[in-house]
């Protein structure tokens, strides 16, 4: 039992930290740095890092690490701002190499080496959160029909990686070029201005069994991994909220001292730092359950992290705004550009109702089974 | 990062589980409880730390030659989780393991800590803590009770109040101001007290729950020998800050983690019992995500833990951060505590001894038990400034 990163983990978390405030600060978002271009500027570098390659397998040309040495880069990526589109593209790393690792070899080398995008296609209008309600279905004919929302990066996904119902009516995962006929991405106007979203239509896509990376439990798994990724990101936005909002309290005076010097004031924030340190406990115990842990404890432990992450976020990111008084509701002050990913990361991959309903199905069962 | 327990951890564990089956009265939880008057538990929960350390269990994790097993802290958790499981009863003295002995070992003399520590662990020895006074509670630098030099003793005067448990202590860690001109923090010191010195009284007060945990604590002229003083003269705010991080911190906190866990578990199952007209409550939406809240709550409070635990392991001494936890848990006990009044129908307003109580009346008990959560240990408020001074670095 121990429950701490290793000094390699913190310090591969530092220079990840150190290159993405150097190269990438919220600066360039509200001088109107158009996000498209920001990403393929900021993937490059990512690519030198070696972050690309994190989780895939040495064989192809990886480090061959795991979610655990994820977790904290996670959690930057959260802070920083980083586009959906690179955490879904070394999110996809783990997955296919854990399901389909032999069939999907060579994108995973191309994956390591940065000449890979992945985009995720999983929730869908109408659909809410459980994949059971998914609509997207291959046909007995082996055509694909379907329409996904909130696709990152979907109109330049090398691949695309889609939760849709098999002719047998099963559950699966698929990935398939982004090129393929039938398929076409139209970018969508989200809340959400860091990064760009489509909606992605499947029109008679032919899909082959090569295709297939896997079942349900494939299907589970990457709902997981996305919501536990979406909770480290959640808990990286909140520290950095936490560290904007007293560095600003400490420097902006009213009635002759710094704000900061208000109980009132001095309360929220401490309750926001609370809130952040329990998040950030949730968040490193699913990416272990991800790495680790048997199938139901995965599930309860993402479902305990995202449901808390939520929570959090929305808390800690509203006071954030608050605590800046009107500049809090500037354009200039760049808060908001945090607050739109908060509620994007917050809202998509489950909500905290879906989530609790999860836990205390996962506790339940724990409970009968003594 | 691991959360699997190591081939010598389980061992640990089924050693513990094997012991504490054969050291519970037959039908423990289920058929025997704890005796109802709160004298009589008070003396079986003594016997229970007495017969616990013959058994080798107490002290998991403090060094051997203090009586302690040498374990980790790791091991310490383990403990702490099978007793829950147990349902075994909790300790009396935990202000002699948790703040007493944890003080001593970091500012006693190794004379003190031979003389005291094994007492502690045996729990021949109970402590209560003499810190809050009447007019010095969240303001605690504050305290007026003296301590006045006098040949080979120093002589006490003056009140303590909410010291729980003084009426089962043999001893008391003291602090007294040894200094009236120096500035508050500057003038006090930290003392060993023998509760059964002459001078010492004792008034229980009656606390909201009905029972009588805290007393008014008054010493008149009571000689205590200079060898009872802990660390040097004058420093004992600074020492007593060593007590509070330990009475706020990770230790503290996972041992109260499986007790909550163990009322909600017990919610849970009540929930699927107690019928609301045709259904039962679980089976209602709205029940199931307040029932939740405190799942993931009460589970983030042992990461919480944990991670401490994990820091301490390293080396890191415990500080204001342990405010993060204090904070933390008492308020998400605190709604548990109040969500279980919400969600179990009007039985739940019925008290221990009445036919249609639910649960032995645990929950209307702990609803009220839970308002001490955000004031003892430091209000609230107080970890709040703890908190956003001295973690977070704000202005004064
Ligand atoms: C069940 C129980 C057991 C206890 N056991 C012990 C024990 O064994 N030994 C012991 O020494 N003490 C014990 N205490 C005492 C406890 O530590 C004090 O009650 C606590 O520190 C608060 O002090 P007070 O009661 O004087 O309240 P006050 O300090 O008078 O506080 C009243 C209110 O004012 C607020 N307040 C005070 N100062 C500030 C400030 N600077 N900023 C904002 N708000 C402020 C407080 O948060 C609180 O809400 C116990 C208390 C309880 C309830």
């Amino acid at each position: 039992m121990n429950f701490d990163f290793n000094e390699e983990q913190y310090m591969f978390r530092d220079t990840v930290r150190d290159s993405l405030k150097a190269e990438f600060p919220v600066d360039l978002f509200r001088d109107g740095g158009d996000p498209v271009a920001m990403e393929a500027a900021l993937w490059g570098q990512l690519a030198e890092l070696g972050l690309f390659g994190l989780m895939v397998p040495e064989e192809q040309g990886g480090l061959g690490l795991g979610m655990v040495d994820f977790a904290l880069i996670a959690e930057e990526f959260g802070a920083a701002l980083v586009p959906l589109s690179v955490t879904d593209t070394i999110c996809a790393s783990l997955v296919l190499a854990k399901f389909a690792a032999s069939v999907q070899a060579e994108n995973l080398a191309k994956l390591a080496a940065g000449e890979l995008r992945v985009a995720f296609a999983v929730y869908e209008k109408n659909g809410g959160y459980d994949p059971a309600d998914f609509a997207a279905t291959i046909g007995g004919d082996g055509l694909l029909n379907g329409r996904k929302l909130l696709v990152a990066g979907a109109d330049r996904a090398d691949l695309l990686v889609i939760v849709a119902r098999d002719a047998a009516g099963t559950l699966a995962l698929y990935a398939l070029e982004g090129a393929r006929a039938g398929i076409s991405a139209s970018r969508e106007t989200a809340l959400d201005i860091t990064g760009d979203y489509h909606s992605v239509s499947f029109d008679k896509v032919s899909v082959s069994d090569a295709d297939r990376i896997g079942g349900a439990e494939a299907v589970d798994f990457t709902l997981d991994l996305l919501a536990a990724v979406a909770a480290l990101g959640l808990a990286g936005i909140g520290s950095r909220m936490l560290d904007t909002a007293v560095a600003y309290v400490k420097e902006r005076s009213q009635f002759g001292q710094p704000i900061g010097k208000f109980q009132a004031i001095k309360h929220r924030c401490a309750d926001m730092a609370v809130d952040v340190n329990t998040a950030r406990s949730g968040a490193y115990y699913a990416a272990w359950a991800i790495a680790s842990a048997e199938e139901a404890e995965r599930l309860w432990a993402v479902s305990m992290a995202k449901a808390k992450a939520n929570r959090m976020a929305v808390h800690v990111v509203r006071e954030a705004v608050q605590l800046h008084g009107g500049m809090g509701y500037t354009w200039e002050m760049a808060l908001h550009f945090h607050y739109r990913r908060a509620r994007h990361l917050e809202v998509l991959y489950g909500s905290t109702e879906y989530h609790n309903e999860r836990v205390l199905q996962g506790t339940m069962a724990q409970l009968a089974a003594g | 990062m691991d959360f699997n327990y190591s081939p010598e951890e389980q061992t640990f564990r089924d050693e513990v589980r094997a012991w504490l089956a054969s050291a519970l009265p037959k039908g423990w939880g289920k058929t025997a409880f704890e005796p109802e008057d709160e004298d009589e538990r008070a003396h079986f929960r003594i016997e229970w730390e007495r017969k616990l350390y013959e058994g080798g269990w107490s002290g998991i994790s403090w060094p051997t030659k203090y009586g302690g097993r040498g374990a980790t802290l790791v091991e310490q958790g383990i403990f702490a989780e099978e007793c829950a499981r147990a349902q075994a009863p909790e300790g009396i003295n935990v202000i002699g393991r948790n703040l007493a002995a944890t003080t001593l070992m970091h500012h006693g003399n190794e004379a003190q800590r031979e003389r005291y520590l094994p007492k502690i662990l045996a729990a021949e020895e109970i402590w209560c803590q003499g810190f809050s006074e009447p007019n010095a509670g969240s303001d605690l630098a504050s305290a007026r009770c003296r301590a006045v030099a006098d040949g080979d003793d120093f002589v006490v005067n003056g009140q303590k109040i909410w010291t729980s448990f003084a009426q089962y202590s043999q001893w008391c860690i003291l602090l007294a101001r040894t200094d009236q001109d120096v500035p508050k923090h500057k003038g006090l010191s930290f003392f060993l007290v023998d509760m059964k010195s002459p001078g010492i009284t004792i008034r229980p007060l009656t606390q909201i729950s009905g029972e009588n945990e805290f007393n008014e604590t008054f010493f008149e002229d009571v000689r205590v020998p200079k060898e009872n003083l802990v660390g040097e003269l004058n420093d004992g705010w600074r020492i007593a800050m060593t007590t509070l991080a330990y009475e706020r911190g990770a230790e503290d906190a996972l041992a109260r983690q499986i007790r909550f866990k163990q009322e909600l578990d017990l919610l849970i199952a009540k929930a699927q019992d107690v019928k609301l007209g045709s259904k039962a409550a679980i089976d209602d939406p709205a029940i199931r995500q307040r029932l939740a809240t405190s799942i993931v709550d009460l589970e983030l409070m042992r990461m919480n833990c944990l991670r401490e635990f994990s820091k301490a392991i390293k080396g890191e001494k415990p500080g204001p951060e342990s405010s993060l936890m204090k904070l933390y848990w008492s308020h998400v006990a605190q709604d548990m505590a109040d969500m279980a009044m919400e969600v179990l129908g009007p039985e739940t307003l019925l008290m221990q001894g009445d036919p249609d109580t639910i649960a032995r009346g645990r929950f209307p008990m702990s609803f009220m038990q839970s308002r001490a959560f955000t004031i003892y240990s430091g209000t609230s408020e107080i970890q709040r400034n703890i908190i956003a001074e001295r973690v977070l670095g704000l202005p004064k």
